[in-house]
C-alpha cells in the first residue's frame, strides 16, 4: 500500500472552469448567411428572380443598377440579377458535385490506406502520386471538347483529379490516430477495420475532412467559372456565372460596369466558403502554438516594482516580491506569487518544489524569457544593482548570455537541430563576446574541450541529432558558458537524461562552477543534487516560497509540512520492498510569511 | 541524394506512359474528325478518307498512340495536323510566356508571402487575422477576374501597361517585361495566400520550439532567432509549398493567356482541342506533366538538401 501524504484526509477537489465556448467570428456568420442566400436565391431563381433568364429589354442595354434593374443589363438589355440567380444554378449544383466526390473519394482513401496501411497503403499512395502529377485543368479541357457544356461531368473529374489531396491529408491524421492507445485497444478486441475506422477513426479527422472540402470547394468554384468564362462550360445563351465574365469581358470597352457583379459574385461566394472552412480549422486545431520566443519589445513588467529598494548586502541576485501571471483570455492566472529570495557571489541555490509549482517560470523571470503570455504584475529582479524588469528587451541583451547564462532541461531540443553544433557555438560566441571568425572557431573547440566532449574538432561539425542527450548538455553547458556568465540558471540539467549520465553533467558543473566562481541557481526536484551541490535550498509550493534555509538545515529540520513532506518522498533514502510515500492534496501556505521570516538570510546573519 | 533523384525519375517514366495513353485515348473520344477540319466542310468524302488514311486517324487510338510513342523515342514528337508545324519546336516556343508568368508570379509570391506570413507569426492577433481574410481572398478572387480587372484600370483607364501580346527578352527586353506584369500580378495572388497561410503555421511552429528561449536566454538576438533560426526551421515546408504553387500557377495560366493573348502552352492546348489537333495536344500535355514532374523533382532536392537528418545519412 501507497502511503499518501496530505495534510489533510480529504483531498481537494479540483475545481473545473466550464470550457469557454468559442464565438464564431462575425465574419464567419456574414459569410454563412451569404452562402445561404446565395444558395437559396439560385435554387427559387424561377420563383423569385425579377426576370426570366433570357428576357430582352433592347431600350435597356448596358444600364447601371436601378431600381427596375438591381445589377444593372447585360448588351442585350436582360437583367444581370436574374441572370446570375439563374446562372449559379448549374454553378452551385456542378460545384457540389465536386465537393461531394472530392470529400468522399478523398477521405474514404486517406482513412483506408492510413488505417490499413502495407500493400494497400502503398497501392493507393502511389495511385495518388500518379494523379497529382498530371496536368488537370489540361484534361479538363479534353474532357469539355468531347462532351461539350457539360461542367457537371468536368466537375465530377476535377473532383477525382483533385481527390488525393484530400486523400494524403486524411492518410497522415488516420496514421496519428491509427497509433493511439484506444484504436490499439479496439484493434485488439477484435473490432472490425470498417467499425474502427467509421467509429473510432473518421470521428478524428472530420475536422480536417470539413476544412479540406471548404477550401476545395472555393477553387471548385473558381474553376467551374474559369471553364465557362473560357467557353468550355455553360454555353451561351444560357447564363452561369463564368460565361457571363465572358460576356462582360467581351464589352470591357464599352462598359465595365458589368464585370462587377458577375465577378463579385463568384469571388464572394468562394471567399464565402473559404472563411467557413478557416473558422473550422482554427477551433479544430485549438488556435495558436504558444511561442517560446519572448517577442514583446516593451519591458516585462507591467506592474510595480515594489517599494523594496535594491538590496545593497552584495547579493548578486535579488528577486524581490515576484509575481508572474499567464493570460488566460481576458485574465491573468497568478502562477508565482510574491518570491523573494537571493543569491550571493559563488552561492549555489537549490530551487526544489513539484512539477508546476512555478519554478521555472522563476527562473524565465530571471531571465527575461518568460514568454509573451506570461506577464511580471510585480516586483523585481536586481542584477548587480540593475532592475532587470525595468529595462527594454533590447537592454536586456547587455545581461542575456554575457552576464546571466541558461541551461534547460531538455538538451536534444535546445539547440537548433538545423544548424552544426559548432555554427551555434560560433554564433552565440559572436553575440556575447565579439569574436569573429577563426578565433570565434577556436573558442568553440576550446569549449567543447571544456566541457569534457572528446574530439572536438570533429563534434563542431555534428547536427544535434546525432548528439546522445548527455553530449548535446554538454554542448548547450558550452553554450552557456561562452559569455562567462556570472550567474548561471540550470533547469533541471540532468531530469532528461538517462540516470548513468546524470553524475557526469552534475560534476561538470560544480568543476566549472568552482572554475569560474560562479552564481548557479539550479532548479530540481532531486533531493540528491541539493544535497551535493547547494549552498542554500528554496523551497516552492504553488508559486510561493514555503521555506528558505541552508542545505543542511533543510535536511536537518525541515519546518514547512510541505517540506518534510517533499523530502519524505525522496527515492534516495527508500527502502527496496517499501513503496514511497505520495504527495497528494493541499498544503496550507499560511503562516508561511513569518517561517521565511524566520530563515531568510537576513534573519539568519542577524543570528 | 542520388538515390532520391533516381527514384523520382523511375516514377516519372510509368507517369509519362500513362498520362501519354490516357490523353490519345481521351482525344479520341473527341468527336469530329481532324482530316475534315483541315479540309473544310466541303471535301469529298474521299479525299476525307485519303487524308484519315495518311494521317492514321483510321486506326484505333493505341495504333496511333505506338506510332507516335516510337517517333516520341526518337526525340519526334510529330507535326501539327492543322498547321503542320512541328510539335517540338512550337512547344520549345510556348513553354516559355507560360514559364515566365507562372515563375515570377510564384517568385514574387514568395517574396511577399513569407514576409506577409512571418510577420503574422509574430505579431499575432490582429495582424494574423487579417492575414487570414486576405489569403482567402487569394484564394478565391478569380485570376481572371482579376487579370480584367487589371486591365481596365491599368491598361485602359491609367493607361500605364500593355493589355494585350507578348514579346520575347531576346528582342526586347523592357516591352517582355512591361508585357509579363499584369499576367504576373493577377496569377501571383493566389500564391501570396497559399505561401503565406504555410509561412504563418511554420514559423509560429518555429517560434514554439524549446531552442528558441534557449538561445535567447543565452544571449541571441530576436532578429536573428527570427530571420535567421525562424525562418530556416519553417523552410523546409514552406519550400514544398512554393513547388506545390508553382505546380498550380503553371496549370492555372489558361484563362490569362486567353485574356491577355500571350502564346503560350495554355493557348496552344485550348486551340489545339477545338481543332482536334491530336498530336499537338499530345505534345502539349507531355510538355506540362514534364514540367510538373521537374518542379517536383527540385521540391525533393531542396527537401533533402534543407534537412539535415537526410542529408547527413
Amino acid at each position: 500500500m501507497t502511503a499518501i501524504i496530505a495534510p489533510d484526509a480529504t483531498a481537494t477537489a479540483v475545481a473545473v472552469k466550464p470550457g469557454r465556448r468559442k464565438r464564431a467570428s462575425v465574419f464567419t456568420v456574414i459569410a454563412g448567411v451569404w452562402l445561404a442566400v446565395v444558395v437559396i436565391a439560385c435554387a427559387f431563381a424561377s420563383l423569385i428572380a425579377p426576370y426570366g433568364p433570357l428576357d430582352q429589354d433592347l431600350t435597356q442595354v448596358f444600364a447601371g443598377p436601378s431600381s427596375a434593374h438591381w445589377l444593372g443589363t447585360d448588351s442585350l438589355g436582360r437583367d444581370l440579377l436574374s441572370r446570375l440567380m439563374h446562372g449559379g444554378q448549374s454553378t452551385l449544383a456542378a460545384v457540389a458535385l465536386a465537393i461531394g466526390v472530392y470529400v468522399i473519394l478523398g477521405s474514404t482513401l486517406g482513412l483506408v490506406s492510413g488505417y490499413l496501411s502495407g500493400t494497400t497503403d502503398r497501392i493507393i499512395s502511389g495511385a495518388n502520386a500518379i494523379v497529382m502529377a498530371t496536368p488537370h485543368i489540361i484534361i479538363l479541357f479534353v474532357v469539355l471538347s468531347i462532351y461539350r457544356g457539360n461542367v457537371f461531368l468536368a466537375m465530377l473529374v476535377l473532383g477525382l483529379l483533385s481527390c488525393p489531396v484530400m486523400a494524403i491529408m486524411v492518410r497522415s491524421a488516420a496514421m496519428a490516430a491509427r497509433n493511439e492507445l484506444f484504436v490499439d485497444a479496439a484493434r485488439v478486441s477484435g473490432l472490425s477495420p470498417f467499425y474502427i475506422i467509421t467509429r473510432h477513426i473518421l470521428p478524428r479527422t472530420m475536422g480536417l475532412i470539413v476544412v479540406q472540402g471548404a477550401v476545395f470547394g472555393a477553387t471548385a468554384i473558381v474553376v467551374e467559372s474559369a471553364l465557362s468564362f473560357l467557353g468550355f462550360g455553360t454555353q451561351p445563351p444560357a447564363p452561369s456565372w463564368g460565361n457571363m465574365v465572358a460576356e462582360a469581358a467581351a464589352n470591357i470597352s464599352l462598359n465595365s460596369w458589368m464585370l462587377y457583379p458577375t465577378g463579385g459574385v463568384i469571388a464572394l461566394s468562394a471567399l464565402a466558403l473559404g472563411l467557413i472552412g478557416d473558422s473550422v480549422r482554427n477551433s479544430v486545431t485549438g488556435g495558436w502554438t504558444e511561442p517560446k520566443l519572448t517577442l514583446r519589445s516593451r519591458k516585462l513588467r507591467t506592474g510595480s516594482a515594489g517599494s523594496t529598494p535594491a538590496p545593497t548586502d552584495g547579493s548578486l541576485l535579488s528577486v524581490t516580491g515576484l509575481n508572474v501571471g499567464y493570460r488566460v483570455g481576458g485574465d491573468i492566472k497568478p502562477v508565482v506569487k510574491d518570491v523573494t529570495f537571493h543569491v550571493g557571489r559563488g552561492e549555489t541555490i537549490g530551487l526544489v518544489g513539484e512539477s508546476g509549482s512555478g519554478k521555472s517560470t522563476v527562473a524565465f523571470g530571471v531571465l527575461g524569457v518568460v514568454g509573451d503570455s506570461a506577464v511580471v504584475t510585480a516586483g523585481s529582479v536586481v542584477f548587480d544593482g540593475q532592475d532587470l524588469l525595468g529595462l527594454a528587451p533590447r537592454q536586456l541583451d547587455a545581461y542575456r548570455g554575457k552576464r546571466i547564462a541558461y541551461v534547460a532541461q531538455e538538451p536534444m531540443v535546445a539547440l537548433d537541430p538545423n544548424f552544426q553544433i559548432g555554427k551555434q557555438l560560433v554564433e552565440i560566441i559572436t553575440a556575447n563576446t565579439g569574436l569573429k571568425g577563426e578565433p570565434a572557431k577556436a573558442k568553440a573547440v576550446e569549449l567543447l574541450r571544456l566541457v569534457e566532449i572528446r574530439n572536438p574538432e570533429e563534434a563542431v561539425k555534428r547536427f544535434p541529432h546525432q548528439l546522445s542527450g548527455g553530449m548535446a548538455q554538454r554542448v548547450s553547458i558550452a553554450i552557456a558558458l561562452a559569455g562567462e556568465p556570472e550567474l548561471l540558471v540550470a533547469d533541471e540539467p540532468t531530469t532528461a537524461l538517462d540516470v548513468t549520465v546524470q553524475a557526469g553533467i552534475l560534476g561538470l558543473l560544480m568543476k566549472l562552477r568552482d572554475q569560474t566562481g560562479m552564481s548557479v541557481i539550479i532548479i530540481t526536484h532531486d533531493w540528491g543534487v541539493v544535497a551535493d551541490v547547494c549552498d542554500r535550498v528554496v523551497v516552492m509550493y504553488k508559486g510561493q516560497i514555503v521555506e528558505q534555509n541552508t542545505a543542511e538545515n533543510i535536511y536537518r529540520r525541515p519546518q514547512h509540512p510541505y517540506t518534510q513532506a517533499l523530502l519524505r518522498s525522496n527515492p534516495h533514502g527508500a527502502k527496496a520492498g517499501e513503496d514511497l510515500p505520495v504527495l497528494t492534496g493541499e498544503f496550507s501556505v499560511e503562516g508561511i510569511a513569518e517561517a521565511a521570516e524566520e530563515t531568510s538570510p537576513d534573519a539568519l546573519a542577524e543570528r | 541524394m542520388t538515390r532520391l533523384i533516381l527514384n523520382r525519375v523511375a516514377f516519372a517514366i510509368p507517369v509519362l506512359f500513362l498520362m501519354s495513353i490516357i490523353t490519345y485515348f481521351l482525344v479520341s473520344l473527341i468527336p469530329g474528325n481532324a482530316a475534315l477540319v483541315i479540309l473544310g466542310q466541303d471535301a469529298t468524302p474521299e479525299r476525307v478518307a485519303a487524308l484519315s488514311a495518311q494521317l492514321k486517324l483510321d486506326q484505333p487510338f493505341y495504333v496511333q498512340w505506338w506510332y507516335w510513342l516510337m517517333d516520341a523515342f526518337k526525340g519526334d514528337l510529330g507535326v501539327s495536323l492543322y498547321t503542320g508545324l512541328n510539335v517540338s519546336d512550337v512547344l520549345s516556343q510556348r513553354v516559355w510566356p507560360t514559364f515566365f508568368v507562372a515563375g515570377f508570379a510564384t517568385l514574387a509570391a514568395a517574396v511577399v508571402g513569407i514576409s506577409l506570413g512571418t510577420w503574422a507569426a509574430v505579431k499575432r492577433g490582429v495582424v494574423a487575422k487579417v492575414l487570414d481574410m486576405v489569403s482567402m481572398l487569394g484564394i478565391s478572387l478569380p485570376n481572371f477576374w482579376i487579370a480584367l480587372l487589371l486591365v481596365v484600370f491599368v491598361s485602359g483607364q491609367l493607361k500605364l501597361l500593355p493589355a494585350l501580346g507578348y514579346e520575347t527578352p531576346q528582342n526586347d527586353f523592357g516591352e517582355w517585361v512591361r508585357h509579363l506584369i499584369l499576367p504576373v500580378a493577377a496569377l501571383g495572388l493566389a500564391g501570396i495566400a497559399i505561401i503565406a497561410k504555410q509561412t504563418r503555421d511554420s514559423m509560429s511552429e518555429a517560434l514554439s520550439r524549446d531552442f528558441m528561449r534557449f538561445m535567447q536566454a543565452n544571449g541571441i538576438s530576436k532578429a536573428s532567432l527570427i530571420f535567421k533560426h525562424g525562418l530556416r526551421y519553417a523552410a523546409l515546408p514552406v519550400v514544398a509549398a512554393t513547388v506545390a504553387c508553382f505546380v498550380n500557377l503553371f496549370g492555372g495560366t489558361v484563362a490569362l493567356e486567353h485574356i491577355f493573348a500571350l502564346p503560350g502552352l495554355g493557348s496552344l492546348v485550348v486551340t489545339a482541342t477545338t481543332q482536334h489537333d491530336l498530336v499537338t495536344i499530345q505534345g502539349a500535355v507531355l510538355g506540362y506533366t514534364v514540367v510538373v514532374l521537374l518542379a517536383t523533382l527540385i521540391g525533393d532536392i531542396a527537401y533533402a538538401l534543407l534537412n539535415p537528418k537526410v542529408r547527413t545519412r
